[in-house]
């Protein structure tokens, strides 16, 4: 028993160590958000913020650890201090803004728009009325369909990841979802699934922004804000887009 | 069923059981008359309980015939339920239903199979309480009562549903010495009442005294059989010399 | 703190209300479910045992978190992608309901197995020799008193369903903890949401589990039941 509670204690004090060992910044991220973090047949994380976010701490001379934790639960881990900032395609909006969000300027532009399943018969709005809509927990995409619910008379499902998100569609418990048209339509064409965007639906949309939650963590901001000029200047930046984005 | 109407009630040929490998009981023959007391006697594990619950079945003869009332009772599709009604059973441990009062245990079955109405029922319960001197106890809860108290209940409950015949497994057994003998003393009023008995047990006295016919079991096997007198007073088999050298 | 109170208090209180619905119906439906599999368990025929044994065997051995997915996610994918036959959907509260009354269900077959098993044998065996056929004598003698055994091992599932409701969460059904995660990503007070819904559960268990030992006493005390 005493030789159990020594080797309990000492990897505990390992784990420890280790962990504040961890040089430089701890970044998180969405687990499930293609094209922009997601994992690859080989299982590492790759994406647009995974390459971007590279690309400047290699500009910038810093290190870091990058952490696929949620969506929710990297706002959470941020708040709390046990992370120092995500890059999560986390759109910049005064809303975030008066929160407690301090973004980096925009890396990319989106908007937020309707996706149904192909046989739900919705071509718009008016044909939510009484149904059901799946959104994601804290996401813009959860705002705009908010914002909407009222108006149109929808009942909304809160679900935690994306996956889960067009899952609930396909299978038809919800007859449409709101998230980032780029996302969704990434996530059709490679998956080949029954779902289509709806024309007409998209918002006015926002920049992507590196997002820190507290006020020493600024001089992480003006890295990223140096880095990315870096970048977008040299054609890193291009060279990203096109990688994930152009075919 | 009418006391009388058949000549013997018990008739068992050649019964064997088994569990699994162990043969428990060894081709034993029985034909038990009208209104007789049978006591069977023998050490720990010689079969004497299991042959007894073989006869209403809460046991499974592997081999043999059981005929009770003419009913051959070890055919298959047999409703066994209508034979147990001509049977009463009392056991070791009493087995009162704990959830209900002591009225309530004599007249459910009764009641429940409609073998008599509710005031019917309740009229042969009070009787048979008397009968084993408890009236008092009517409304008392099994956990209420002393051990031989239960037993006494046990067989009232057991004749409320008027068999024409009484089995009882080792029914003092569990009791205290001094609750002995008032359940003892009910048995003896129902063999004068001419019940057809058959008694498994330690109690010598009651054997001497009371049956009309005693058997030895020992392994499985009937050893030897005969008249109180005969099995006490001389006995034959070196087991049976050996086994009451031991008890009495 | 005062903020999350005023603001988001009702719908926090309604998504509770969601949790307590949810978790009666779950355990209602597995109270029927228990009952039946729990019987079967102590039944004379093998088939019926095997397979109460692996009903029960099959639910225990999967996190409950697996079978919601499974329930919600993966059933209608089955049936809508897979065999191609269309139109099969399921609310999140249906989902839930099924997933909470089969996982509940095999743990209260489990209490009920025991409850009959704890019941002496002798008491099947005097009321089968008075000639009572076997579902009589479980009707009248035996699970009367398996059920007084098995009254605080029910509240004591009722309280961990209730519990469970949370990992409901998952397939979006409005349930508190689900309701939780919203509040939070719209106010950003991590500490204080989840603070108040711990406050929030820990009332309802503690008013529950005075109500399972005022039963018990119930029981102790009057326990003529027949």
């Amino acid at each position: 028993m005493k030789k159990l509670m020594t080797l309990v204690l000492a990897m505990m004090l390992l784990a420890v160590a280790a962990l504040s060992l961890a040089d430089g910044y701890t970044i998180v991220t969405d687990t499930a958000f293609r094209p922009f973090e997601y994992t690859d047949e080989t299982g590492a994380l790759v994406g647009i913020d995974v390459d971007i976010l590279a690309a400047v701490a290699a500009d910038q001379g810093f290190e870091y650890t990058l952490t696929a934790l949620g969506w929710d639960a990297s706002i959470a881990a941020c708040q709390a201090g046990q992370a120092d900032g995500m890059i999560a395609g986390a759109s910049i909006t005064d809303a975030r803004k008066e929160s407690g969000w301090i973004f980096s300027d925009g890396y990319f532009s989106a908007t937020q728009s309707m996706a149904v399943g192909a046989d739900a018969g919705i071509a718009g709005f008016d044909d939510l009325k009484g149904k059901t809509v799946a959104v994601k927990i804290g996401t813009q995409g959860a705002e705009y369909a908010e914002s909407l619910k009222e108006k149109y008379g929808f009942d909304i499902i809160y679900l935690e990841s994306s996956p889960d998100v067009y899952q609930s569609v396909i299978s038809g418990m919800a007859v449409a979802c709101f998230e980032d048209s780029p996302i969704m339509a990434d996530y059709i064409k490679s998956n080949g699934v029954p779902m289509k965007l709806v024309d007409g639906t998209a918002n006015e949309g926002a920049d992507y922004g590196f997002a820190v939650f507290s006020k020493d963590k600024q001089d992480l901001v003006d890295k990223f804000n140096a880095g990315l000029a870096s970048i977008r200047a040299n054609g890193t930046y291009d060279k990203i887009l096109a990688k994930y984005l152009g075919e | 069923m009418e006391r009388g109407k058949y000549e013997f009630p018990i008739r068992v040929s050649h019964l064997y059981k088994d569990f699994g490998d162990q043969r428990v009981i060894r081709d034993i023959s029985l034909n038990v008359r009208e209104g007789e007391v049978v006591c069977i006697i023998g050490p720990s594990g010689s079969g004497k309980s299991t042959f007894l619950r073989c006869l209403n079945r809460l046991e499974e003869s592997t081999e043999g015939k059981i005929v009770i009332n003419d009913v051959e009772v070890t055919r298959p599709g047999v409703d066994i339920n209508n034979v147990r009604r001509q049977i009463g059973m009392v056991f070791q441990h009493f087995n009162l239903f704990s959830n209900m009062n002591v009225l309530r245990n004599l007249m459910l079955a009764p009641v429940d199979l409609k073998v008599a109405s509710v005031q019917s029922a309740r009229q042969t319960a009070l009787a048979m309480l008397e009968r084993v001197g408890l009236s008092e106890k009517v409304s008392a809860f099994p956990d209420e009562l002393s051990g031989g108290q239960k037993q006494r209940v046990a067989i009232a409950r057991a004749l409320c549903m008027k068999p024409d015949i009484m089995l009882f497994d080792e029914p003092t057994s569990a009791l205290d010495p001094e609750m002995v003998g008032e359940v003892l003393e009910v048995m003896k009023e129902l063999a004068a009442d001419g019940m057809t008995m058959i008694v498994v047990t330690h109690e010598m006295g009651f054997a001497r005294e009371v049956a009309d016919r005693v058997l030895f079991m020992d392994g499985g096997v009937v050893l030897e059989e005969g008249t109180p007198e005969e099995i006490f007073s001389h006995p034959q088999h070196p087991r049976l010399c050996d086994f009451l050298s031991k008890v009495l | 703190m005062g903020k999350i109170i005023t603001v988001y208090g009702p719908l926090l209180l309604q998504a509770m209300g969601h949790t307590l619905l949810l978790a009666l119906y779950g355990l209602f439906f597995a109270c029927i479910i228990g009952m039946i599999v729990g019987i079967m368990s102590v039944l004379r025929s093998r088939i019926c045992r095997v397979i109460a044994g692996i009903f029960v065997n099959l639910i225990r051995g999967v996190p409950m978190i697996v079978l919601a997915y499974f329930v919600y996610f993966g059933v209608p994918y089955l049936f809508n992608t897979i065999l191609n036959m269309g139109g099969v959907t399921l609310s999140a509260l249906q989902a839930g309901t099924i997933c909470l009354s089969l996982n509940c269900g095999a743990y209260m077959a489990e209490i009920i197995r025991a409850g009959i098993e704890s019941v002496p044998a002798g008491q099947m065996e005097a009321a089968r020799s008075l000639g009572l056929p076997y579902w009589r004598s479980m009707q009248r003698v035996v699970l009367p008193q398996a059920i007084r055994t098995m009254i605080p091992s029910i509240i004591n599932q009722f309280i961990i369903t209730l519990k469970d409701t949370s990992i409901l969460s998952v397939i979006g059904f409005p349930e508190l903890v689900n309701t939780a995660k919203n509040v939070v990503s719209k106010t950003f007070m991590s500490f204080q949401t989840w603070a108040i819904v711990g406050i929030m559960y820990l009332i309802v268990i503690l008013i529950l589990q005075q109500a399972a030992k005022a039963v018990e006493r119930r029981l102790k005390n009057g326990k003529r039941k027949v």
